[in-house]
């Protein structure tokens, strides 16, 4: 039930969209569950209803959850932080938004080498004169 | 816990206290030019291990938002950074958090390196414009150690920029502006503004053992490559090299004051036991927040010590772009900037000025972290459209002095045996009349650049790293605590060499002005020993 809950709940806070590439949804997005079970409990138990959660359309959850935020808003908070983290992280979700998923390093980031047009422009900025006082 | 008896070192002529910017050129400057002198420098936390940084790690978004985080209480939080001593400071009043680290190299660990310079009239605030303090030096008295500071760090950048005296040539060619700062440069050209590429303390060359950078992004985690300068790299190797000895892992507790004089440092080392460092004089050199508590925890006696806290208030303006730009490819601190404001104009209704800076954006989950709402289909379609096409402009405002902005210590005693700190800060009027100024006019230049949409961050109160002001230099010790070499005024071997001696903070990055001030204050003691 605790998994049915949370994939619903995560569902709802990381919908996905249809855009080019299509973000999934957290349900398919293949994430670790074991840390957002525990720390879901208390936010699942916020919960008023939750057979009725379950049932509900995508904006009547949102309503829900909403009032599970209001009503447990430091477990809510943690649950957060770490289903953004794990969210974000994984690596269909990074692959749709354009970004990848290996570390920074070593191989950093290409940066596009500047236009030569650029630096001509600050002749006009020194045409203007010292711009400090003293 | 210190446990056992005292152990007792022999005397060194200096000791300082703090690896940081402001202790490392000190050092330097000081095994240079009085190579028989004894130095010894006390730093409470340890050497960066940079095989195993964030920046190499999968999960090093999350890892900058918990143990590697910029604010020390959000380490602390996350159960600690086993490299950087820090200690929970009480920001529950200020409207800036403060942002350091505690380790070897101190925020040059994890600073922007973004490397401006003060202004000629950053100096003479009080003269010029009403307002301030004038310092006991001028722009041009610190000049040469500029330049001195510049060559030790290696600045990226290009000679000329009209908002400054001339200054010689940057060792490197500027940092790539990218997408972004390509497109800002020009809509600063078409608003007729100056703009110019960042100083950078950052190899766009390789130099030795240190790469050019490689616009991993993360620079504020620790820079995995050494292509960002932090003293562990410049200042420290030079200095150990010439015989000054530093000892990692030692917090001190006090400096000993007898008579007027002080004599040593009490310290607590690595195993906890109770050190004691005879010395002939002190440094300090702990940042505006941990100078102040350790001065003020070893009882001297001044009425502006811990007063006149100054940050740089800081706000963002963000323009959404069609087109992709950066996001977080490159150095984060470091694009272009605008001096088109920075100098006083009566008419802006406000004293002083501001610096526009152009900066790399947030990586994707921190991006997502800070979307309002934080869940839910708005803020993913918000993530789609700002994620790779934003820009950020960072507002930076000159603070002025004031004394209820403080540092005070708390009945309290802290793990690392200290008193606990708390700062009291609130934003003036005055800046904010200054940043809602700049956000109007960033606003102008995204909407110039192309914005199809604008978000404000009226404050940004994570932007806390520049603590300033706190053992300020002046003449009367009634309004200042040090004298023009650093010297306190209650206790005249102590020397205080970090941004606490500032009278004022001007508006850009101090770290610039805090090694060349260093280098000067150090120079002057070498000066009073001959």
């Amino acid at each position: 039930m605790t998994r049915v809950l949370l994939l619903a709940m995560l569902d709802t806070m990381f919908p996905g969209d249809a855009g080019q590439p299509p973000l999934p949804a957290a349900s398919e997005a293949g994430l670790e569950l074991r840390t957002l079970e525990r720390l879901a409990e208390p936010v699942i138990a916020a919960v008023a209803d939750r057979d009725a959660f379950l049932m509900a359309a995508p904006a009547d959850r949102v309503a829900q959850l909403r009032i599970a935020e209001l009503n447990a808003p430091e477990a809510f908070k943690a649950l957060l932080a770490e289903a953004l983290a794990t969210y974000y992280e994984a690596p269909p979700v990074v692959a749709a938004l354009g970004w990848r998923t290996a570390p920074p390093q070593p191989h950093g980031h290409d940066v596009a080498p500047d236009d030569d047009a650029i630096w001509p422009m600050l002749d006009k900025v020194k045409a203007r004169g010292e711009r400090w006082r003293a | 816990m210190a446990t056992g008896e005292q152990i007792k070192f022999g005397p060194v002529d200096v000791a300082i206290v703090g690896s940081g910017l402001g202790g490392a050129a000190f050092a330097r400057r000081l095994a240079s030019r009085a190579p028989r002198l004894r130095v010894l420098c006390l730093e409470r936390g340890d050497w960066l291990d940079r095989a195993n940084l964030p920046a190499q790690q999968a999960d090093w978004q999350r890892l900058a938002l918990g143990a590697w985080a910029t604010s020390p209480n959000l380490r602390l939080k996350a159960g600690g950074n086993a490299l950087s001593a820090d200690y929970p400071i009480d920001d529950s009043d200020s409207d800036f958090k403060p942002l350091m680290w505690n380790g070897v190299g101190g925020s040059t660990v994890n600073w922007a390196a973004h490397f401006p310079r003060l202004h000629p009239s950053d100096f003479r605030t009080r003269t010029l414009d009403g307002v301030g303090d004038d310092w006991p030096i001028s722009y041009f008295d610190l000049e040469p150690y500029y330049d001195l500071n510049d060559e030790a760090f290696g600045v990226s950048g290009l000679a000329g920029d009209p908002a400054y005296p001339a200054k010689k040539s940057r060792r490197m060619p500027p940092l790539p502006l990218g997408r972004m700062g390509a497109k800002a440069a020009q809509a600063f050209d078409e608003l007729g503004w100056h703009w110019w590429p960042v100083d950078a303390a950052i190899n766009t060359v390789a130099e030795g053992t240190r790469a050019a950078c490689n616009h991993c992004g993360p620079c504020q985690q620790g820079c995995a490559t050494g292509a960002k300068s932090s003293t562990d790299l410049t200042y420290w190797p030079r200095a150990i090299a010439s015989g000054v000895e530093l000892r990692t892992r030692c917090v001190v507790q006090e400096i000993v004051v007898e008579g007027g004089v002080a004599t040593g440092i009490r310290y607590r080392d690595g195993a906890g036991r109770d050190c004691w460092q005879p010395a002939s004089t002190v440094v300090v050199a702990g940042n505006g927040i941990g100078t102040a508590r350790l001065l003020l925890a070893s009882g001297i006696q001044s009425p502006a010590l811990g007063r006149n806290l100054m940050f740089h208030p800081a706000a963002y303006v963000r323009g959404m772009f069609a087109e992709e730009l950066d996001g977080p490819v490159g150095p984060v601190g470091c694009a272009v900037y605008s001096h088109e404001f920075y100098e006083t104009d009566a008419a802006r209704g406000f004293k002083r000025g501001i610096h526009l800076q152009v900066t790399r954006e947030n990586p994707l989950l921190i991006q997502a972290s800070r979307l309002e709402p934080a869940w839910g289909t708005e803020a993913q379609r918000l993530l789609r459209e700002e994620f790779r096409h934003s820009m950020a402009v960072l507002v930076m405002a000159e603070d002025l002095p004031e004394l209820h902005n403080r540092v005070t210590l708390t009945k309290e005693t802290a793990a690392d045996g200290l008193p606990s700190v708390r700062i009291e800060y609130a934003l003036s009027r005055e800046s904010r009349r200054a940043l809602d100024f700049g956000m109007a006019r960033a606003e102008e230049m995204l909407r110039a650049a192309g914005a199809h949409r604008i978000v404000r961050v009226p404050l940004a109160p994570y932007t806390g790293w520049h603590l300033l002001g706190t053992a300020r230099m002046g003449s009367d010790p009634a309004t200042s605590v040090t004298d023009a070499n650093g010297r306190l005024h209650a206790v005249p071997n102590v020397i205080v060499a970090d941004g606490s001696l500032f009278p004022t903070v001007g508006a850009c990055n101090p770290g610039s002005t805090i090694g060349a001030l260093a280098l000067k204050l150090a120079d002057a003691l070498v000066g009073a020993a001959a």
